[in-house]
């Protein structure tokens, strides 16, 4: 047969010695724990949600605001003329 | 209150999206574990950080690391399970493992998941968290990495799933994901008054028209916007240049343009009708830069990159439940702020509303 490295069972083992020497792991989960979660990201990042929902009512009210500015100015037009 | 039955409907959907997207548990998970580098051949004490879980001992919670493996004949798998669980309280527990020296000859990779199952919260699992080092080739150890992985707890009741990225932020799902798919509708619903409106003439089609486009830019305004903020917290900065995120923008100024065409025309007949047959052209440039070029590249984005659309931990059944109605009622609230807009032109337009003005 050929040479042992176009077994896959060998490059698993050839991995496994790559392991030896220690494996690209940075820890990041841990590091996140360990460092005070700030506002948003505390409590699972529940207010990014509480956020998201804010911006989107401040969106409908702006846009609220603004149908509202027009129908004044109609009723204006209209009554200045009466 | 005749004929508003689908502003009640948008306001009663709205209300079950805000509670049930907001008040229904995520499934418990596993935050962290510690250390991530564990030597063979050494015994090792793990420490698992859980979310939403009431690890207790009586509840005798049962920890496992299972190697990435084809499954066994028979059910098992390569695995271990812990030797020793000492439970710290409710979302913290440690658990003790007694490594062999070497890893099975058809493991995958030297990577191992961690499984915990306990009785209140079922079986959840954190995929290759744990870096196994120090492997000794043709250990022959393959007898003791073999385990039976069954007898799992399922949990009960109404949850979303838990990932470790999203955390409760999945929520966004039913905020900043359904204002996308309202928008293609509202912008579907523009696209066919546009039509209309060029193919007869009658002026109502262009009021619903520029209501409907001008709506679906505000909820594309709103989309990116709150994707931004999602994206802060979960890719780690606002704006990764993600290929969805960029063709989005686009299409949000391509719409853009749409009034700023109309408002350069010199009559009011021609903005009307160079608005009407370009944003025909603006929606078969949305679906494109929405939903087929993102799909063509690598992204952040689920559904996109070769990724699978959305399903399996992304969007799972209890997700859908609170996510279509979603889109409906954002949909019917875009309608109704819309409709607003277009009575408030048509009555502008009114031929005795002008001649009142004109007086």
């Amino acid at each position: 047969m050929g040479s042992p490295t176009t077994k896959p069972k060998n490059g698993v083992r050839e991995g496994a010695a790559v392991a030896k020497t220690k494996p690209m792991s940075t820890d990041l989960s841990l590091l996140l724990l360990q460092a005070p979660p700030d506002f948003f990201r505390s409590i699972g990042k529940i207010y990014v949600v509480v956020a998201v929902i804010a911006i989107v009512l401040i969106g409908f009210f702006v846009s609220l605001y603004l149908v509202e500015r027009r129908i004044s100015k109609l009723e204006n037009q209209v009554n200045q003329d009466e | 209150m005749k004929g508003a039955w689908w502003k009640v409907l948008a306001v009663v959907l709205m209300f079950y999206v805000l509670f049930a997207g907001m008040l229904i548990p995520l499934k418990s998970g596993i935050q962290a574990v510690s250390p991530q580098t564990v030597e063979l051949g050494q015994p090792v004490e793990l420490a698992v950080t859980g979310y939403n879980t009431h690890f207790d001992p009586a509840r005798g919670p049962r920890v496992w690391l299972k190697l990435n493996a084809d499954t066994l004949v028979g059910g098992s798998a390569y695995g271990l399970a812990a030797a020793a669980v000492v439970v710290d309280g409710p979302q913290t527990l440690r658990a003790t493992f007694v490594l062999p020296e070497g890893l099975p000859d058809d493991a995958k990779d030297y990577y191992a998941s961690v499984i915990v199952d306990n009785a209140a919260d079922g079986t959840f699992v954190m995929p290759s968290v744990v870096a196994l080092a120090n492997g000794r080739a043709d250990s022959g150890d393959d007898a003791a990495w073999t385990t039976r992985f069954d007898d799992f707890t399922a949990a009960t009741g109404m949850t979303f799933p838990y990932r470790a990225l999203l955390g409760e932020s999945i929520r966004n799902q039913y905020f900043h994901v359904s204002l996308w798919f309202s928008l293609m509708l509202l912008m579907l619903a523009a696209a066919v008054y546009a039509g209309r409106y060029l193919r007869s003439g009658d002026l109502r089609h262009d009021y619903r028209s520029e209501a409907l486009t001008r709506t679906g830019l505000l909820f594309g305004i709103l989309g990116l916007v709150t994707g931004m903020v999602w994206a802060n917290y979960t890719w780690g900065k606002p704006w990764s240049g993600d290929i969805k995120q960029n063709m989005t923008a686009i299409a949000l100024l391509i719409y853009l343009a749409y009034f700023v065409l109309r408002a350069s025309m010199a009559s009011d007949q021609q903005a009307r009708r160079v608005g009407a047959a370009y944003n025909l052209f603006a929606f078969a440039m949305l679906i494109p830069l929405l939903y087929i070029i993102p799909r063509m590249r690598e992204s952040l984005h689920p559904g996109a990159g070769g990724n699978p659309g959305f399903g399996g931990e992304d969007l799972d059944s209890t997700m859908r439940m609170v996510f279509y109605p979603g889109i409906i009622g954002f949909t019917l609230v875009g309608l109704w702020l819309a409709q607003l807009w277009w009575r408030t032109q048509a009555l502008a337009n009114n031929p005795r509303v002008i001649a009142a003005s004109d007086l």
